[in-house]
């Protein structure tokens, strides 16, 4: 199944006079893994808030599974909720994502959003905290893990949620060696698992790593690397 | 809780204003022993929380909304003395840069809010903190401090609105600032409170003290955190004699002035002459739009020539016509631009 | 290093698309407090250390900046007294087409800015007076509601027409202890830093806000926990930060400015200002 999932059409956006995107044309397919690189400044994390609903394209159109997402569509709440199930972000600083004071909470918060049953939900934070490895870290607060447990975490929070896309922005920064290792890894097993991966990095090697396809951004335009 | 502008005479003002400078002064003064010479200037960053504290809509159960002011929560996480200090340079910021709460209001906007409430908050706090068991005596005490803490901070905001009109006011009666005696002002500030802002303070105070005790009770800064009961107790006196004093000493000054304003008022009407219009003032039972006159003075006095009225209606007539034009132009450009980026 | 995921076997219901649907559940205070912070941090972040494009496009704006901020916090001042002290219409209703005239000169964009929080004020105040019309005091209505635009106005337009920082340093001249100026200009600085952090986590609640919340406080109070938390860090930063830059513990603030043309006649206007006061107010008759 190679449907587009995500669709870019011209877009362009601007923090008031400094542009951010200039149409910009891209499309990501269901189950894709796309590497967004570019230098600082060229616009990669903007696409990542716009692919999440989170700022609207100034110019052009964005579509999600088809349907047109901007103010209009997200003023409409089950429509918002609904996007941000099916996109899961994580942030560049994880010091900022996590608002809970412990981790099984943390981790719990969106299931138990969704309405699932306490069993859904504790099996559910059960199987994330296996799956990221971070079961020992249950009862500790957010706030004061490290950098790299952070991650996990934040991690952990957002797919317990079961998204169908994993956006990541810039997810190796501040990672030791092992620690990006294993982040690649974990990645190629969530592609496997159908997931639709979008990774933004100045890393080359991570586009290799994740066998990806790139899409480079260069001031604010896109250059298609196929 | 912010007073706006105008509610309160200048005299007023002026005497919460010269109560604060003792305050702020005791509080400068216990800050600086209590904390290392360096951190002082770090009650910027405690007063930048204090300020987004104050802007932070927060839901109640039920589906109200309300805005908490953080006084005790701050004065719980720093200590009383460091609350008042951050709690004033944030309403400092707010009336300043943003226009929230009076200029000449400064002064009594951080009496209720930077001094009664933490302070009074904090007291209670420590009543149920350090006499009520260990396991939940601090949390209530947060929640019931900061509920009668910023119940008292309304009583005070109400008695300060309420004895306007009794002190200022003109001739013939008219209220020169808050308009509402006593017997209005207090109800109308307090139930509110009591019901829904008190609420929402609690609420706040205890969930984000209990947040920050799970997460991190070392980052509790109170210097008196650790302390005995009785150095509490002693450094509480004279707060408690500054209050008394006020409390004695506010009504009379306010008096003292009253009565030149009254007076001064009375010599103005006095001087108008024609048509039984007074100052500013718009007769009863007037609907549905005013006559210039009615509205603007009488221009005999002093033997100004009408025409005076006239340029003066002309020139805000002309100022009000190119604001709106500039307006619907500026509407209009930005009809004609592709739609801008909008924040969700 | 591994190819293969170090991790346990994916878990079923991860492989399996989730059907799911939200409730209705009204979020509106995530929204209201995104937008209400994003404003006041852009206002900020713009006027910090600088103005902003806009500011300085009316000739009356570009000749107040020549005059010292301090001098124009005392005219904000003085008017503010002066305005609220009128009892006379005559004064108010001057001041107020003297606030339109340098408003109307003034940019568009500007413009709404300014009159946004007046209008507020405003009808805030009008709301609260007018059950006091009534019962007799309706002059209230009008009085307090035009001075209350004024004062709210003039205070928004010395607050865009001045750098924040420049502005603290202004209160300098009125001898106020270095270590308050010193503090107002961390809090300006840090209510941006910690804004951002209460931004973020406003925006995580937002991306995970994705059902029906039924303990919106406790997640409100999480996200103003978090910025205490940082709030304490970056005390303690600071702190430190100031110890390697030399700190000795005095507060300097920046060097005086001379006093010029433009101060004087700015002070010259507020004086004509206190007098026209007294004259409206029939002392000198």
């Amino acid at each position: 199944m190679t449907e587009e999932l995500i669709r870019f059409s011209h877009v362009g956006f601007d923090y008031g006079d400094v542009t951010a995107l200039d149409d910009v044309t891209f499309s990501i397919a269901r189950g894709q893994t796309i590497a967004l690189t570019g230098p600082n400044g060229s616009g990669k994390s903007t696409a990542l808030r716009i692919i999440n609903g989170l700022e609207f394209p100034a110019e052009g159109e964005y579509r999600f599974d088809g349907v047109q997402v901007d103010a209009k569509a997200m003023a409409d709440q089950q429509f918002a909720k609904r996007l941000h199930q099916r996109v899961g972000y994580i942030f560049q600083n994880a010091d900022t994502q996590l608002f809970c004071p412990s981790v099984r909470e943390e981790v719990a918060f969106g299931p138990r959003q969704m309405g699932l049953s306490e069993e859904e939900v504790e099996r559910r934070t059960r199987d994330m905290l296996q799956l990221l490895d971070i079961e020992q870290l249950e009862e500790r607060a957010p706030y004061r893990l490290s950098g790299g447990e952070k991650r996990r975490v934040a991690l952990a929070c957002i797919i317990s949620m079961n998204p169908e896309v994993l956006v990541l922005d810039e997810p190796q920064n501040g990672l030791d060696e092992d620690a990006q290792a294993w982040l690649t890894g974990f990645l190629r097993a969530m592609a496997e698992a159908g997931k639709t991966i979008v990774v933004t990095t100045h890393h080359r090697d991570i586009v290799a790593a994740l066998d990806a396809h790139e899409i480079h951004l260069d001031k604010f335009h896109h250059i298609d690397k196929a | 809780m912010h007073i706006p502008e105008n509610y309160l005479s200048p005299a007023t003002c002026g005497v919460f204003g010269a109560a604060m400078v003792p305050v702020w002064v005791h509080c400068v003064r216990k800050v600086k022993a209590t904390v290392p010479r360096e951190k002082v200037a770090s009650l910027g960053v405690f007063a930048a929380f204090s300020f987004l504290l104050m802007m932070f809509n927060i839901p109640l159960p039920g589906g109200t909304t309300g805005h908490a002011v953080g006084g005790t929560l701050i004065a719980i996480l720093f200590g009383p003395e460091a609350a008042c200090l951050a709690v004033s340079v944030a309403l400092f910021i707010q009336a300043f840069l943003f226009g929230d709460g009076g200029v000449l209001a400064l002064g009594a906007n951080c009496f209720n809010m930077a001094f009664v409430l933490p302070f009074v908050g904090y007291a209670v706090y420590r009543l149920f903190r350090d006499h009520a068991p260990a396991a939940w005596g601090d949390r209530v005490g947060a929640a019931v401090g900061s509920y009668v803490g910023i119940n008292i901070a309304a009583l005070c905001t109400a008695i300060e609105f309420g004895v306007q009109p009794l002190l200022f006011s003109d001739a013939s009666g008219q209220a020169l600032y808050c308009p509402y005696p006593l017997a209005v002002s207090i109800p109308a500030m307090t139930i509110p409170h009591l019901l829904v802002a008190g609420v929402v303070e609690a609420i706040a105070t205890v969930a984000i003290y209990s947040f920050v005790k799970k997460v991190a009770p070392d980052y509790i800064c109170d210097p008196n955190y650790q302390g005995a009961v009785a150095e509490r107790a002693s450094s509480l006196k004279p707060v408690a004699v500054l209050i008394a004093v006020l409390a004695v000493l506010t009504p009379l000054g306010l008096l003292a002035q009253g009565t030149a304003w009254g007076e001064w008022g009375a010599d103005e009407i006095a001087q108008v002459a024609t048509g039984g219009q007074t100052l500013g003032y718009t007769p009863i039972g007037l609907e549905g739009g005013w006559s210039l006159e009615a509205v603007l003075p009488d221009y005999s006095l002093a033997g100004l020539p009408d025409a005076v009225g006239y340029v003066l209606s002309a020139v805000i007539g002309i100022a009000l016509l190119v604001i709106v034009f500039k307006l619907i132009a500026g509407l209009a450009a930005n009809r004609a631009r592709p739609p801008r980026a909008s924040k969700a | 290093m591994e190819e293969k995921p170090q991790s346990p076997g994916v878990p079923t219901w991860l492989l399996q698309p989730e059907m799911y649907s939200p409730p209705h559940d009204r979020e509106r205070f995530l929204r209201a407090n995104r937008r209400k912070l994003a404003g006041i941090l852009s206002n900020l972040k713009l006027q910090r250390g600088g103005l902003g494009s806009d500011c300085l496009a009316s000739p009356l704006d570009r000749l107040l900046a020549r005059v010292n901020p301090a001098f124009r916090l005392l005219g904000l001042i003085a008017t503010i007294v002066c305005v609220s002290i009128s009892g006379n219409m005559l004064f108010a209703w001057t001041a107020f087409a003297v606030f339109l005239v340098m408003l109307a000169l003034k940019p568009a964009a500007l413009i709404v800015d300014i009159l946004e929080p007046c209008f507020a004020a405003c009808l805030f105040t009008a709301l609260i007076m007018l059950p006091a019309a009534f019962f007799g005091q309706s002059s209230a209505l009008v009085r307090v509601t035009l001075k209350v635009l004024i004062s709210v106005g003039l205070v928004l337009q010395l607050s865009r027409g001045v750098a924040h920082n420049e502005f603290v340093a202004g209160l300098a001249a009125y001898h106020i202890p270095g270590i308050v100026i010193f503090i107002l200009d961390m809090a300006l600085k840090y209510i941006v830093l910690l804004g951002d952090v209460a931004s973020g986590a406003l925006e995580a609640l937002m991306l995970r806000s994705v059902g029906r919340n039924d303990d919106k406080s406790g997640a409100s109070s999480g996200i103003m926990g978090v910025t205490f938390l940082k709030a304490h860090d970056y005390a303690d930063e600071m702190y430190e930060a100031m110890e390697c830059r030399g700190f000795t513990g005095e507060y300097a603030v920046a060097a005086r400015r001379r006093f010029s043309g433009a101060d004087g006649t700015y002070l010259a206007l507020i004086v004509l200002e206190v007098l026209f006061l007294l004259f409206t107010e029939g002392v000198f008759l």
